[in-house]
């Protein structure tokens, strides 16, 4: 900038409806969230609330609690649901967030070296990202279906009977495993799109005189990938990593969508597959409790996310070249 | 890299049949994995033509039959599939139970729902980002930095935690679960108009803008925010676009907040709640369970279809601003 | 590796296969989208002489780009053939010809310190790590990065970065070392700096170079022989010197030499060149009456009292060492440029008379000299 004049009231006339916006909506419930987590037995003057009431809230204080403490979050470690709903989670990003990179990976790197056709394969993976999630959600339910899913008869016809118990009916054939087979199968479904189209312009951003020196130092083609493409693309690695991983601990429409149920299970078991934000979801509404326990747990999920961030960070630092 | 050109033809042939065969299993990978990505879509539009017998039916029928498995003409298919969706199945008389077999979905409120929250979203939205981004990009002031690193924080966020309050703060005012229009569109739109990804996105795109350009407007006497209007926006008229479509697509497959704090329900009079997620969701939920089920898979795959169709359309119609524009926001984060 | 064992080493590196690069008919087309073929290099022949540094020199789009990737194979010619030595390289692949090639943006992987970059080379063909480091190491001494070996290409100057590339270029000990454009990302006060370091390097290693510019006065400061090239097909080869003074044809004429030399038309009668104001200049030259187009270096015009070249000032520019005079000729509107020294102060409109002491007559149609 050339100017030194201060745009101080202009940047405040610019900024202040975001600010503004952000307050309210943002900065304004984390802060309210936090102090929820730690009031006990915070409810709301144990009415429900109407329509055109305030109902006394002021703020900060209001309502009624016991007193400070931790009770939110005790109830939350201590509810065995939330334990489910947490390895359940963990479960989830375990499995999915390493395979769809992997795979998004290397179909990236498979259609940056085909030039036929890459804009009509380009198009086609990206399709999911601009879906629905609750309409595919139960088009794979439909596809998964034990006796008359897509996925069923051809496996059953090369002789593997894998998905079977895929029902979302009453039965009881439906086991975690199974549930979290198709769960993953939508997720990675959905999922490559996305980091397909960033690792392909990460490739595609490298420049080709990289390749020729390499070539000149006599580098083979693998040399040449992991020494010279990987590296260059590894930001790019990074960003999808972490955002991946923070996007599975979210996990939640897609379990709805996919058992069609209202809940996180067939009929019999509706907490079978039940995320930690399902888990936050349902203290929301239906807890006794309702804002002190939801914001304690979704205190702890942000905190988990956070480790697994920071982790995420300090190990790429040796790796990641900008 | 051409390194087949220095090969003799002994080296040459084994060199092309290698390049053959590893150009093949390529194109067979992705071709497989696009087969992947293109079955369900395939599956659902053809599904929701199907009559619900052949859906079930152990059989696996690429294209709608008979009940003979003959192979049926495209006019022959169920479309009447789609006018159950719209205008329900009603029970036969003398039938115990309520009157509806399966309620009529009513797509047009859905659609006019959702398309109306996603303007309004969309049109704060963009006044908000542009105005913010040009601040962080162009004005100088004491805390600049300090501000806008601030802002990147709340990015890493996750948006669950401000769900809980600002489902209180929502649901103190009353506006939860209203049956009046303008509070409900509040609840639906305000909490998303402020957007720090878009502002970080539309940011970069102001900076890249030269530094001559202004000094060139500020000589010809432009005040600043003019020079936004007039010239800033549509030099970022790409980025802007993409916003939009991003923006727009993002209320489309809305779900979680929508449940939440709306009535979605099939069976409200007016449903001025429902966006199209949950409209799908509720009328369609269950319909494995209920009785006479039968009726509903097909009907599922219509709903389906019924919702993802207009979006594939904007899509094809998009693609370049919508692709292009995903992954440039994804090479600046 | 200890620091101890790094500096034992000797600083002079001499032991390069100095090989002589010889060029046969070489042709380079290229097809475009629309299927237009442009002829990029055209039956281009030439002899490089061993250990000697050559300046390929021509304007944009001469070919000479071309022609050093030909030299480096990451370029097939349509036709000819490429020696190195006794060597046919026509079919051998760049890494196994036994160059190395500084691109003009340097090429240094940016993820990877200085030595990485060095070493990289040599890590390919399986070279044991001590002995790399070593080599890698003085190859830097030689360019003079040694202290810059754990920083990253960002962290450098742009003539630190090309130095480098010279080291990763020069570490596996090629037969030719080939430059495309090594000074024109530099400004211009490093340009005088870098050009005499690559001059310093070429005579210490021995090592035979090519470097391709197109800035005249650069290719001709450092080379031992200059190629000139226009439109794919070489012009002349020669030393600096020779081919400044004795230009084979109007191009190289006018390409070589800063103020450009004066074109002036003229017919050439009975041995004699006849300007267009009347002015007559006796030559040598042996050959039918014709319309040529005369040469005239600006350096070449000397003020004389009995000069027969009359002409009147327009422009005098002073810059300091010499004084260069626009001037046009007497009766008529051509223009031409003068340096003369500096202790004579002249005004515009002034009548001076020049002698030339060496004048250059080309054929008006094919730009041919004649003797």
């Amino acid at each position: 900038m050339v100017e030194f004049k201060k745009d101080g009231w202009r940047a405040a006339i610019a900024l202040t409806p975001m600010i503004l916006f952000l307050l309210v909506f943002t900065f304004w419930p984390i802060i309210n969230s936090v102090i929820w987590a730690f009031l006990d037995d915070f409810s709301y003057g144990g009415k429900a609330i109407s329509h055109g009431e305030l109902g006394g809230y002021r703020w900060i204080t209001g309502g009624t609690f016991i007193k400070v403490g931790i009770a939110n979050f005790k109830s939350v470690l201590t509810d065995q649901l939330f334990w489910v709903a947490l390895r359940n989670t963990a479960l989830i990003v375990i499995v999915s967030v390493p395979l769809t990179v992997i795979i998004g990976l290397g179909i990236a790197v498979g259609l940056n070296s085909i030039k036929k056709f890459q804009g009509f394969y380009q198009t086609v993976f990206f399709l999911p990202y601009v879906t629905n999630t609750i309409a595919l959600g139960m088009v794979f339910a439909t596809l998964f279906h034990q006796n008359y899913g897509l996925v069923n008869i051809v496996f059953n016809k090369i002789g593997f009977a894998w998905i079977n118990g895929t029902t979302f009916t009453g039965t009881t054939d439906v086991t975690l495993v199974t549930a979290l087979t198709v769960l993953t199968a939508y997720t990675v479904w959905n999922g490559l799109a996305f980091k397909i189209i960033v690792f392909l312009s990460g490739l595609q951003n490298i420049d080709k005189q990289y390749y020729q020196a390499a070539q000149i130092d006599s580098a083979s083609r693998w040399r040449i990938f992991s020494k010279i493409t990987v590296p260059l693309l590894s930001p790019m690695i990074l960003y999808i990593t972490i955002t991946s991983f923070i996007g599975a601990f979210k996990a939640y429409s897609s379990v709805i969508a996919i058992f069609g149920t209202g809940r996180y299970g067939p009929e019999g078991e509706p907490n079978m597959l039940i995320t930690v934000v399902g888990y936050i979801y349902d203290k929301m509404e239906y807890g006794g409790t309702p804002y002190g326990v939801a914001a304690a747990a979704s205190l702890i999920l942000f905190f988990i996310i956070l480790i697994i961030t920071v982790l995420q960070l300090q190990i790429s630092k040796k790796r990641v070249h900008y | 890299m051409n390194r087949e050109l220095y090969l003799d033809p002994k080296e040459l042939k084994i060199f092309r049949t290698k390049q053959i065969i590893g150009k093949t299993l390529l194109y067979l990978f992705l071709t497989i994995m696009a087969i992947y990505i293109f079955i369900p879509f395939y599956w659902m539009i053809i599904s929701s033509v199907k009559e619900s017998w052949e859906i079930e039916s152990m059989r696996l029928t690429i294209l709608p039959v008979d009940k003979q498995y003959k192979l049926l003409w495209p006019w022959d298919w169920q479309w009447s599939n789609y006018k159950d969706l719209l205008f329900g199945i009603k029970k036969a008389e003398g039938e115990i139970g309520t009157e509806w077999l399966f309620r009529p979905m009513h797509f047009h409120l859905m659609f006019r729902n959702t398309v109306l929250v996603g303007l309004i979203t969309t049109a704060g939205t963009i006044i908000l980002t542009i105005l913010a981004a040009f601040a962080f990009s162009r004005l100088n002031f004491k805390g600049r930095d300090l501000v806008f690193s601030i802002f990147l924080m709340t990015m890493m966020i996750p948006g669950e935690i401000y769900v809980v309050g600002n489902y209180y703060t929502f649901s103190s005012l009353g506006w939860t679960h209203s049956s009046n229009l303008w509070e409900i569109i509040g609840t639906l739109t305000l909490p998303f108009v402020g957007s720090v990804f878009y502002t970080f996105f539309l940011r970069q795109t102001f900076r890249q803008i030269p530094n001559e350009l202004y000094l060139a407007a500020k000589v010809d006497g432009t005040t600043d925010f003019k020079y936004l209007w007039k010239i800033m926006v549509p030099i970022a008229s790409a980025t802007i676009t993409t916003i939009i479509i991003l923006s727009m697509i993002g209320v489309w497959n809305a779900f979680v907040w929508p449940s939440l704090v709306t009535n979605a329900s099939n069976s409200t009079p007016d449903n001025y709640h429902l966006l199209v997620s949950n409209g799908l969701f509720e009328g369609l939920k269950n319909a494995i369970d209920s009785s006479g089920e039968r009726a509903i898979l097909n009907l599922q795959m219509a709903g389906s279809t019924m919702v993802t169709v207009p979006l594939l359309i904007v899509f094809f119609l998009c693609k370049k601003y919508i692709m292009r524009g995903v992954s440039r926001s994804g090479i600046k984060g | 590796m200890r620091k101890e064992e790094i500096n034992a080493v000797p600083e002079n590196v001499t032991f390069y296969n100095k090989v002589e690069v010889k060029l046969q008919n070489l042709t380079k087309e290229f097809v475009d989208k629309k299927g237009e073929v442009t002829v990029a290099v055209n039956d281009f022949s030439v002899t490089i002489p061993a250990g000697k540094l050559i300046g390929l020199l021509g304007p944009s789009g001469c070919g000479k780009s071309t022609t050093l990737y030909l030299i480096s194979g990451l370029y097939k010619p349509n036709a000819g053939s490429i020696y190195f030595g006794d060597d046919d390289v026509t079919n051998t692949p760049p890494e196994k010809r036994g160059i190395g090639l500084v691109f003009q943006n340097y090429a240094l992987y940016p993820h990877m310190t200085v030595r990485q970059n060095i070493v990289f080379p040599l890590e390919n063909i399986r070279v044991p790590q001590k002995e790399a480091q070593i080599r890698a190491q003085k190859m830097a001494e030689l360019v003079h990065i040694g202290d810059l070996m754990d920083r990253k290409p960002n962290q450098l100057s742009g003539g630190q970065q090309q130095r480098v590339a010279i080291a990763r270029a020069l570490v596996k000990e090629p037969r030719v070392l080939l430059l495309d454009e090594p000074l024109s990302n530099l400004d211009a006060r490093l340009r005088l700096q870098t050009r005499e370091e690559i001059r310093r390097i070429q005579k210490e290693t021995g090592i035979t170079t090519i470097f391709v510019t197109h800035d005249q006065e650069e290719a001709m400061s450092i080379s031992d022989e200059i190629i000139v090239m226009n439109e794919g097909i070489k012009q002349q080869i020669g030393h600096p010197q020779d081919v400044y003074e004795e230009p084979i044809n109007l191009f190289v004429a006018k390409f070589l030499g800063n103020p450009p030399v004066n074109i002036v038309p003229g017919l050439l009668t009975d041995g004699k060149v006849i300007l267009e104001n009347g002015i007559e200049i006796s030559t040598g030259i042996d050959k039918p009456n014709q319309p040529v187009d005369i040469g005239l270096r600006p350096e070449y015009l000397k003020l004389s009292a009995q000069g027969k070249i009359v002409a009147i000032v327009d422009f005098v520019e002073h810059i300091g060492r010499d004084t260069m005079l626009i001037c046009h000729l007497i009766d008529s509107d051509i223009k031409i440029r003068a340096i003369i020294a500096s202790d004579r102060r002249l005004q515009p409109g002034e009548q001076i008379k020049f002698d030339c002491a060496k004048l250059f007559v080309f054929n008006k149609t094919t730009g041919e000299r004649y003797k």
